[in-house]
């Protein structure tokens, strides 16, 4: 009957159709997405979404000068240019953000399955309900990047360019494995009565998959640093925010989102990392091959495998202007 | 009137009214105010899956009383036809702070209308009910509109529908609210959004109400809804809770929808802008019902198919809390749902 969510200065609202169809054919009831706007309202939109971790907060900004999940990618004079670009971060549906789920609906985990193509249904309601009729580009990686390709086979008229950054066609079934295993601490946990325990364990290990082995090696090998505590602060913080609904939600919408490489005619800007295990350069390589329209792949090295999205600052930079410019 | 009678009464029932399959063990019901959300709510119950037990439907002209149990879509039938209720057989014309007394249910739910004239008869109505042991659910506002703090305070009494269905929240986050809110802003009147929405179509007054009124959004007396008076109700309830005040609803001062020049409101939406009919109260005391223009995106730019209570926490954060719980579905689900939180809560060891 009602969401409850926490609001910074900056978020904004939207409420979607009282009754949101998703994909699985249940429905969503009384849903609504949070997200946030910076730059100009009249330059060209860009989408950015991230992993299930991140939320609509991209960047810092005047209203709310708190960093944001990607910082150095975007703001005046950044790859995606807040002094020419409007651009839009929003919170996932099934999340722990603003836009509805488990927790601000208070369905906890009866709160619908979703999956990516429901997320670009929704964002591109929002679209609708900002004016914009077309996206200079759509950029996603990791969960963010299923995101952009469904976006991408399902409104293909209203996008210049998807920059799809980590992310695939379809999960690999490693990927999933390692995805079932987490769930199944958080089912644990739950039914233990330690859920956030459970969280921050899940989150743990999820940890170990989005890293490369020499970052680790390189980090906590022989007497290097503590991993034990590395990895509970990672999964401190990550239970923080998270509860087991949320995080089942979304892990398990990663598993689900699929889409059709050869339904997709919009130009593509894939980005793969070769020490990714979560998203192996296969995969990306065969969505570059499969894709109907012009796509370009770029492999950048990096030692920090799956996380490349978030760290790799200098050589993403490098692609996200070329992307842009491409699409202008 | 006494126990023994109105308890002798049930079985004189018509065979018709009397439920064929409750559980002996499930809650009982006390239905007052069998109107249009009344007999929305009465619907509602006849689908599973909710383990109550209707026992007593009361109207203006009587109570009807089964404690076994009564037939729902009957009852809704026979209110839907504008008969009283005292037509029936068995019905009963007693006091109905006497027949709360005497009924003694689980759950008494209020779908009275709400009139401000009549706020300290609502009230005596659910104190009545609270003496006899019962949790009360609200849809009438006229009782929270004089006294929320006391009744929200006892834990036995749910405002959700009342609130368009986030009063459960309300009551849930009331503690840290009372404690962490600054100022309180409201979009919730439907009717006024969803008129403003017709002029940003580009749709005149009377032409407006004409379509709202033969859709059945507007009331057949929507005077209240549309001068601000219904929303100045909802904003000294959450005033009343929330930020300690106590104001006089009639002091509010507002202004409603007849200010609202229809070309405005559509030159704004080309823009890219909005207008709402906002209530406003900050812990200074200073509380208004105004037209105001907002961003689209405000968290108060709601449709008129919901409402939005933004309670303020200081340095431009807030906690938006938003209801689709209306309309006479909407509100009746938000009954229901007050009803499962009031027993989640008794459940847990809450307020007896």
């Amino acid at each position: 009957m009602s969401n409850a969510v926490t609001l910074s200065a900056s978020a904004s609202l939207y409420q979607l159709p009282l009754r949101f169809p998703l994909a699985s054919g249940l429905v969503l009831e009384g849903a609504m997405l949070g997200f946030e706007e910076i730059g100009s309202q009249d330059a060209p939109a860009v989408v950015v979404l991230g992993g299930i971790s991140a939320g609509r907060h991209v960047a810092s900004s005047a209203v709310d000068p708190a960093p944001g999940w990607w910082e150095p990618f975007v703001g005046p004079g950044r790859a995606l240019d807040t002094g020419t670009l409007r651009v839009l971060g929003v919170d996932f549906l099934g999340g722990v953000g603003a836009s509805s789920g488990p927790a601000s609906t208070g369905l906890g985990a009866s709160f619908p399955q979703v999956d990516a193509s429901d997320q670009a249904r929704a964002i591109a309601r929002l679209l609708d309900h900002l004016g914009i009729d077309r996206l200079r580009a759509f950029v996603g990686a990791s969960y963010g990047g299923q995101v952009a390709l469904a976006f991408a086979a399902e409104h293909a008229d209203r996008l210049e360019r998807a920059v799809v950054i980590a992310a695939a066609h379809e999960s690999h079934p490693l990927a999933r494995a390692w995805r079932l295993v987490q769930r199944g601490i958080l089912d644990l946990g739950v039914a233990a009565g330690r859920e956030t325990q459970a969280v921050a364990l899940a989150r743990a290990l999820a940890m170990t998959t989005y890293r490369a082995p020499e970052e680790l090696l390189a980090r906590f090998g022989g007497d290097g640093g503590d991993l034990e505590a590395w990895l509970a602060a990672r999964g401190r913080a990550f239970a923080d925010r998270f509860d087991a609904a949320s995080y089942g939600i979304l892990s398990r919408a990663i598993d689900l989102s699929r889409v059709v490489p050869e339904r997709i005619a919009v130009p593509a800007t894939l980005v793969a990392f070769p020490g990714d295990r979560l998203v192996p350069i296969e995969s990306s390589r065969e969505l570059r091959r499969r894709l109907a329209g012009p796509a370009v792949l770029h492999e950048i090295d990096t030692p920090y495998g799956h996380d490349g999205f978030l760290k790799e600052v200098d050589a993403l930079s490098e692609v996200l202007l070329g992307a842009l410019e491409v699409s202008s | 009137m006494t126990l023994r009678a109105l308890v002798s009464a049930g079985p004189s029932l018509t065979e018709g009214l009397r439920s064929s399959g409750t559980s002996p063990g499930s809650k009982s019901l006390h239905l007052v105010g069998p109107g249009k959300v009344g007999r929305q709510l009465l619907r509602e119950l006849f689908t599973p899956p909710f383990p109550l037990r209707l026992v007593a439907v009361s109207d203006r002209s009587a109570t009807v009383f089964d404690r076994a149990g009564l037939r729902t879509e009957c009852l809704a039938d026979h209110k839907e036809r504008g008969a009283p209720l005292s037509l029936l057989d068995g019905a009963q014309a007693v006091p109905l702070d006497l027949a709360l007394g005497l009924v003694r249910a689980d759950f008494v739910v209020d779908a009275c209308d709400t009139r401000l004239d009549r706020s300290e008869d609502a009230l005596r109505r659910v104190q009545a009910a609270l003496r006899s042991g019962s949790r009360v659910a609200l849809a009438s506002k006229a009782a929270l509109a004089v006294a929320a703090e006391e009744l929200l305070a006892t834990g036995r009494v749910g405002a959700n529908a009342a609130l368009g269905g986030t009063g459960a929240r309300l009551l849930r986050e009331l503690p840290d609210l009372s404690r962490s809110c600054t100022e309180v802003a409201l979009v919730a009147n439907a009717s006024t959004t969803a008129l403003v929405e017709a002029f940003e179509r580009g749709e005149d007054r009377a032409e407006a109400l004409r379509a709202l009124s033969a859709l059945g959004v507007l009331e057949p007396d929507p005077a209240a809804d549309l001068d601000g008076t219904d929303l100045a109700l909802k904003l000294a309830i959450v005033a009343r809770a929330v930020l300690g005040l106590a104001p006089s609803v009639a002091e509010i001062p507002r202004e409603g929808l007849q200010a609202l020049d229809p070309a405005l409101a559509w030159w704004r939406a080309q823009r890219g802008r909005t207008t709402r009919l906002v209530a406003r109260a900050t812990r200074a005391g200073e509380l208004s019902v105004a037209l105001e223009e907002l961003p689209r995106s405000s968290p108060l730019a709601v449709p008129s198919d919901r409402v939005a209570y933004v309670y303020g926490l200081g340095g431009g954060a807030s906690r938006a809390h938003i209801g689709w719980g209306i309309g006479p579905r909407g509100t009746a689900r938000a009954l229901l749902a007050d009803v499962a939180a009031l027993t989640a809560q008794a459940n847990r060891g809450g307020a007896s």
